[in-house]
């Protein structure tokens, strides 16, 4: 698959080590999940060669293991610019003021984005917790699995969000008025790359 | 309809400003579909539990595991040694002929892209494999550049495209049977490109002379390499053509034994596994975010029925198929310079399927001309990814150099799309297979 990415066109965002070697530790475990998905996926196909039936509970914990994979995954796709955007202004505008501001906008809209998404998560997860809902399938996964995966990662996007657009808003007014000399070292510390 | 142009305005005010000012493409598709829909429906409440609703079926979903599956197996196949095993191989067999260094880098290409999703992928590695072997032989510079920049998009023809499966996404089709529809243009494709090669070079044989001929011993030895690598490639598409297993199936069982060929060879280790997987969860992560957009936004196009009115007027206007088809030719030559082909998709599927339908084509023929398109997508300046992938990838080369060498193949694919167009049936024959 193609991407076209950038984060922090301005290279604003604060280092946070600490938060970089989360969204690392994170991005690892997906890393794993998807070898586990992968294998007990297979063990599928491969018991159903030889016995003629399924594994019960591959299909329905193959499907949290995804919500997971991705959901977990968002922020540290963000720490390491790897997000897919169209680049059309941002490859043409120059000064660090102007590239502040553009990553400030991004920043802002996902925030407004994932805002939404972690408010209404939380309010289901709330739900599905006290009425004990569960999903459908044959075996029933608890719903509080899958929301709850949804909250965490959208919480860990909101942060990183909200470092992003900090570095931005640094950038674009500059402590002393004048936009800073050198760029600031990205968040990414070289996640996926 | 009275309240679906307010809506389209509002969502339009949204999409095109934040998509231009660079705000990620899943973000915008999503601010754009629920805004869109708030006013559609006069209140917040529904739009602001689409996100939810949407991320809750994209990434549980199972067919959508196709994605990491798909590249993580393209990832650990590169990185086991697979892409020089297979240059080898066709190099020793072809490379004696004019222009057969040529023919080598294309075959590879194709080898790689039935194994790995990624165009860039391919793109990239080739420009280090093959790119000093053809300037080795004194190829014509423009030839090389343009083979390996042309070879690396058949990975969105050829499946497991995953430029297909986000078709069949956005358009509701089956992800098997789009990237079975795949694999009969991704030939015809792979064919054309390496006919025009051998004959450019045996009508001027300065452009791409002869190597050196190597032995049986030497051919049979390098072709022994690859045969687990094609073994594995015949399993998972014969797999998914007789209904077998499904493609998400398919790409774990495909995973699991590109790893076990990669860790056999001696060629994979822990790091090189975890590294594959740390970049195919960054890629479908980013791709998921896209896709859940996309479905917010569909979803509120869907609402404002602009789609169907559309395709009414486009009837009405009754123009000939033909013409209808080299329109939708021409608006996403001119889109693929400027977006990349996710986006397009994301953005356009919603509003033209539904016209293709209203015209009586095929959605799984109309997907692979679309996804034809998207090849050369790759390679039009002044967004075309792979142009900017080679660049980064080979020192000293200009982005002119690449594309002047790119664009003689771009016709080829324009040329794949009308034959497409009279000949439906190379796309649609083995679909129609699997589906009896």
């Amino acid at each position: 698959m193609d991407t076209h990415t950038h984060s922090d066109p301005a290279g604003c965002a604060a280092r946070a080590s600490g938060w970089s070697r989360l969204l690392r530790g994170a991005l690892l475990l997906c890393a794993a999940l998807l070898f586990a998905l992968a294998f007990s996926i297979s063990v599928d196909v491969a018991y159903r060669w030889f016995a003629g039936r399924s594994i019960v509970g591959v299909y329905e914990y193959s499907e949290v293991l995804l919500v997971a994979l991705s959901f977990l995954a968002f922020a540290g796709v963000q720490g390491s610019g790897r997000q897919l955007n169209v680049d059309i202004l941002t490859s043409i505008v120059r000064g660090r003021r102007k590239r502040g501001a553009l990553s400030a906008l991004d920043a802002l809209a996902a925030l407004v984005f994932f805002l939404v998404l972690a408010w209404t998560a939380g309010l289901d997860f709330g739900e599905a917790y006290e009425l004990g809902l569960m999903g459908n399938g044959i075996v029933q996964i608890p719903m509080v699995l899958p929301l709850g995966l949804v909250v965490l990662g959208s919480l860990m996007m909101l942060i990183t969000l909200a470092g992003q657009l900090r570095g931005a808003l640094a950038c674009l007014f500059g402590r002393d008025g004048r936009a800073p000399e050198a760029p600031a070292p990205r968040m990414d510390d070289g996640a996926g790359s | 309809m009275m309240q679906a142009l307010p809506s389209l305005l509002i969502a339009s005010l949204v999409l095109f400003p934040l998509m231009a000012a660079g705000v990620q493409v899943g973000v915008v598709l999503a601010l754009a579909g629920m805004a869109g829909s708030a006013y559609l429906v006069g209140g917040w409440q529904g739009a602001v539990a689409l996100p939810l609703i949407q991320s809750l079926d994209v990434t549980g979903s199972y067919t959508l595991m196709v994605i990491p599956l798909f590249i993580a197996m393209g990832s650990i196949a590169e990185r086991s040694g697979i892409t020089t095993d297979l240059f080898l191989a066709f190099y020793r067999w072809f490379g004696h002929i004019r222009g057969g260094i040529g023919v080598a880098t294309i075959m590879t290409c194709a080898g790689m892209s039935s194994i790995t999703g990624s165009s860039l992928a391919v793109s990239a590695s080739m420009s280090k494999i093959a790119l000093p072997e053809l300037r080795r032989y004194r190829y014509d510079d423009r030839l090389s550049l343009g083979s390996i920049a042309v070879g690396g998009t058949l990975a969105i023809m050829i499946p497991p495209s995953i430029t297909l499966v986000l078709y069949a996404i956005f358009a509701s089709q089956s992800v098997g049977q789009m990237l079975i529809a795949g694999i009969l243009p991704g030939v015809l494709l792979t064919a054309l490109y390496l006919l025009k090669i051998v004959v450019r070079c045996h009508l001027t044989p300065r452009l791409g002379p002869g190597g050196p001929r190597h032995s049986l011993a030497e051919r049979m030895e390098s072709l022994w390499k690859v045969v687990p690598f094609f073994s594995i490639v015949t399993v998972i598409i014969l797999g998914m053509l007789l209904g077998v297993w499904t493609p998400t199936e398919a790409a774990a069982t495909g995973l699991v034994l590109v790893m076990l060929l990669g860790l056999m060879r001696r060629k994979l280790t822990l790091r090189l596994a975890l590294d594959a997987a740390l970049e195919a969860v960054i890629v479908s992560a980013s791709i998921m975010l896209v896709v859940i957009g996309s479905l917010i936004f569909s979803n509120f196009v869907a609402m404002t029925g602009v789609s169907t009115k559309l395709a009414d007027f486009i009837i009405s206007l009754q123009l000939s198929p033909f013409s209808l088809f080299s329109l939708f030719v021409l608006v996403y030559l001119v889109l693929g310079m400027f977006l990349e082909a996710t986006s397009i998709l994301a953005l356009t599927v919603p509003l033209a399927l539904p016209i293709a339908v209203a015209t009586g084509w095929d959605p799984v023929w109309f997907g692979v001309i679309l996804v034809c398109l998207m090849e050369v997508a790759a390679i039009t300046p002044p967004v075309g990814l792979n142009l900017f992938v080679m660049k980064a990838s080979i020192p000293g080369v200009t982005l002119h150099s690449i594309y002047m060498g790119a664009m003689p193949f771009c016709i080829v694919n324009v040329i794949v799309v009308f034959i497409l167009y009279v000949f439906p049936d190379i796309a649609l024959l083995l679909p129609t297979m699997m589906s009896r």
